[in-house]
């Protein structure tokens, strides 16, 4: 696996951008991937895979509600990777699924919209 | 206890959201923003149970794939408790196995979203589910519902005045009760007939919910005989309202037999806090009381003070 990484580089763009009951709530949501991205990745340094593993699963859980189906379904491939190796070490397949999911946040946060 | 949106605003429906992620606590917020429905949160399993058993909602939006207790043991302890088994159950959930959605309806969900929702279809989802709440909860009000007045029935009346005397005594607080009987109502009924009675009953009862406060509770007792429970009401106000029932009662024109005025009798029986009287003894008084007015030539209130709790009840015992 890890050959699904998009080649593309472009800014992502919410669903809901232009949905008056959504955009707020997006905004708030784009502004908490720097610090999941942070806390993602230090989780994974830190080899604590029960703790990436949860914070996964929300990123799953969120991404596709504020309009991001991608991030949902990046993060529920690597959700399914991680129940399977809770207790294991680091994985250069799992760190590969991360490194997608952080690419669509970070290509995610590029997309915000001007306010 | 954690809740969100607890701004409960009379008569909407509420719902209670149980998931771990803030997200899609945040996401429902705006989702039914304009739904007229009131959301409580709750992001455990174990914190789920005690918000849906202290605060009955109307339906419940419940994440399968949780940490700790999941969604179907959530479900599992809801139906097994009798202050939640009857409230409806949306499954919330990114899953989408087969086994998942069985597992789910065997154990009685009423409807199942997957997860990210669909704006459309979780809005109407949820309203068919509330409105499904709503007639069950009617259909269980019509059965303390009596059929020819529209007041409470006996049934209420029996649950009600119990909860009400234990509170007093709990929170020493004030509460009256007033038992109304029709003056000779026999005869209206022997003189002009069942229909004309029907009537008479029907209208004290129009008297009874017109002059009787919110917090009230008026009941047909049985018969011609109707109860009244006022919570929190000393004596005193207790009787203002009695006297103005009795007064409006006395000048009403029947237009089944124009040339009879009816007149009511009130026995009532009040304390202005914590009492020893149980709530049969309480009732016996007002009864009493009833009597009393009867006896002393109708159409008048009487009252009787029931005995504060603590020395004076030992001399006056």
């Amino acid at each position: 696996m890890g050959t699904d990484r998009p080649s593309s580089c472009l800014p992502l763009v919410s669903e809901f951008a232009h949905d008056p009951d959504m955009a707020e709530i997006v905004v708030e949501f784009l502004d908490s991937l720097p610090e999941r991205i942070e806390t993602m990745e230090s989780a994974w340094r830190d080899g604590a895979t029960r703790e990436l593993s949860t914070l996964v699963h929300q990123l799953k859980g969120a991404g596709g509600g504020y309009g991001y189906p991608s991030i949902t379904e990046a993060a529920g491939a690597l959700e399914a990777r991680l129940k399977g190796t809770e207790g294991s070490g680091p994985d250069s397949d799992i760190r590969d699924r991360l490194s997608h999911v952080v690419t669509l946040c970070r290509r995610a946060i590029a997309g915000r919209r001007p306010t | 206890m954690r809740t969100e949106a607890v701004h409960p605003v009379e008569g909407e429906q509420r719902v209670l959201v149980i998931d771990d992620s803030k997200d899609v606590h945040r996401l429902l917020q705006a989702r039914l923003r304009n739904e007229e429905l009131t959301l409580l949160s709750a992001y455990s399993g174990p914190e789920s149970l005690e918000v849906a058993t202290q605060q009955r909602p109307d339906v419940i939006l419940l994440d399968l794939d949780m940490p700790g207790m999941d969604g179907f043991e959530v479900m599992r302890r809801l139906k097994e408790n009798a202050a939640t088994i009857h409230i409806p159950i949306i499954i919330l959930s990114g899953q989408q196995s087969r086994q998942d959605k069985v597992t789910a309806f065997d154990l009685g969900a009423v409807d199942y979203i997957t997860k990210p929702f669909d704006l459309v279809e979780l809005r109407v989802r949820v309203r068919s589910a509330v409105r499904t709440s709503m007639l069950v909860q009617m259909l269980a009000q019509r059965a303390q519902i009596d059929g020819l007045t529209g007041l409470y029935n006996r049934a209420h009346f029996d649950a009600r005045w119990s909860e009400e005397v234990a509170g007093c005594t709990r929170h020493n607080r004030p509460l009256s009760l007033a038992l109304l009987d029709a003056d000779r109502f026999k005869s209206i009924n022997d003189t002009y007939g069942h229909p004309a009675g029907d009537a008479v009953l029907r209208g004290i009862a129009r008297v009874l919910r017109r002059e009787c406060r919110e917090s009230d509770i008026a009941c047909r007792f049985g018969g011609e005989e109707f109860a009244l429970i006022m919570p929190d009401t000393a004596l005193s106000s207790a009787e203002v309202v009695c006297e103005r029932i009795r007064a409006t009662l006395e000048t009403l024109s029947w237009p089944l037999h124009p040339e009879r005025f009816v007149t009511i009798s009130i026995g009532l029986a009040g304390a202005d806090g914590a009492t020893a009287a149980s709530a049969e003894a309480w009732l016996e008084m007002a009864d009493r009381s009833l009597y009393g007015a009867k006896n002393a030539g109708r159409n008048r209130v009487l009252v009787t003070t029931v005995p504060s709790r603590g020395p004076r009840l030992a001399q006056a015992g």
